[in-house]
């Protein structure tokens, strides 16, 4: 079984020799031609996956980035020989070989903005207080009352999906708004950006750049100067990365 | 368990699962992830957000000191692939 790594351009070979990926097993290249498969061989595919096999996997792809940056393998996919991969590789060949070409000295700066969202929390402390064990004692409903209750339960529940409806848009419109004025700030920095789709609730804006590496001092100062100028934005940065974010076909 | 980890540990740690599990190209159409591994995957995510949320409790007495930037956000340290 040969767990996959990373792509990279060509005659990697001297840059792979030495580097050890899962459970140690010495990393090696399968060749195509127009790119490089690292690979490590192993009797079975590595399950279940613990965070030390994915820190594992990431290191090889670092070595890799250190040398030009590869195109990263999401976790997860082992050939159950050499033929098959190279058959797997020989579909998309050309279409891999220009994804290689697009991140070409480039690594991947992530940007992580947590949402403020009042209307959550003061819902949240509401549904404490109803639900909470320590909250008042309800006040039983007489039994001929109960259709009012059930009629009043009805509308508090569409009234509560409302406000969820609500909540959800604001949230997609601070998001939407930030993502425009980050954008705006590495403006002609960054060769590309990638948001990650987020659940329609979720407080965090996660935008991936593409950033020469040239330009890393650029990119983190003009982010810097944005954040400043933004008190209580909570913001987290990471990287450089190997450019996960960036492997599949540009969507025009 | 993840309260034990340091904070930086942990961002890092999520942002590495997400990263890994979660992007990269996909060669084969048969990506081999169990459900086990999508939980890692919410495991991240979670902790991303518990930690940033940490990060303003902790910060907030912080903010009335005059003159300092303790506004500045929290940026990782660089993971060099060197």
């Amino acid at each position: 079984m040969l767990h996959l790594y990373c792509l990279t351009a060509p005659r990697s070979e001297g840059v792979a020799a030495g580097v050890r990926g899962l459970a140690g097993a010495p990393v090696r290249v399968v060749s195509t031609g127009a790119l490089d498969a690292w690979v490590s061989e192993h009797a079975e595919a590595p399950h279940p996956v613990t965070v030390e096999l994915v820190r594992e996997h990431d290191r090889v792809v670092r070595a890799a980035l250190a040398w030009e940056a590869p195109l990263p393998a999401r976790f997860g996919q082992d050939f159950p020989s050499e033929g098959a991969l190279r058959r797997a590789l020989a579909e998309r060949e050309a279409a891999l070989a220009r994804a290689l070409e697009r991140v070409r000295g480039a690594v991947e700066m992530t940007v992580r903005v947590l949402l403020a969202d009042p209307a959550a929390e003061a819902e949240k402390g509401a549904e404490g207080a109803r639900e909470g064990p320590s909250g008042p004692p309800k006040p039983p409903a007489a039994p001929d009352d109960a259709q009012v209750a059930k009629s009043a339960a009805g509308r508090e529940y569409l009234s509560r999906l409302r406000e969820r409806q609500r909540r959800e848009a604001e949230l997609r419109h601070r998001a939407d708004f930030l993502q425009t004025r980050i954008a705006r700030a590495v403006a002609g920095i960054v060769l590309e950006e990638a948001r990650t789709p987020s659940r329609p609730s979720s407080r965090s804006l996660t935008i991936s750049h593409l950033v020469a590496r040239r330009a890393l001092s650029d990119y983190r100062r003009a982010l810097r100067s944005f954040v400043d100028g933004e008190p209580g934005l909570r913001v987290l940065i990471s990287g450089p990365w190997a450019p996960y974010s960036f492997t599949e076909p540009r969507r025009e | 368990m993840t309260r034990e980890l340091e904070r930086d540990d942990e961002l890092v740690l999520s942002e590495l699962l997400n990263h890994v599990l979660d992007k990269g190209v996909v060669i084969t159409g048969d990506v081999t992830i169990s459900v086990a591994d999508i939980d890692l995957v919410r495991v991240g995510l979670s902790l991303v957000l518990s930690s940033v949320e940490t990060m303003e409790r902790q910060r907030a007495p912080q903010r009335v000191a005059p003159g300092g930037n303790e506004d500045a956000p929290p940026v990782l340290p660089d993971r060099s692939p060197e």
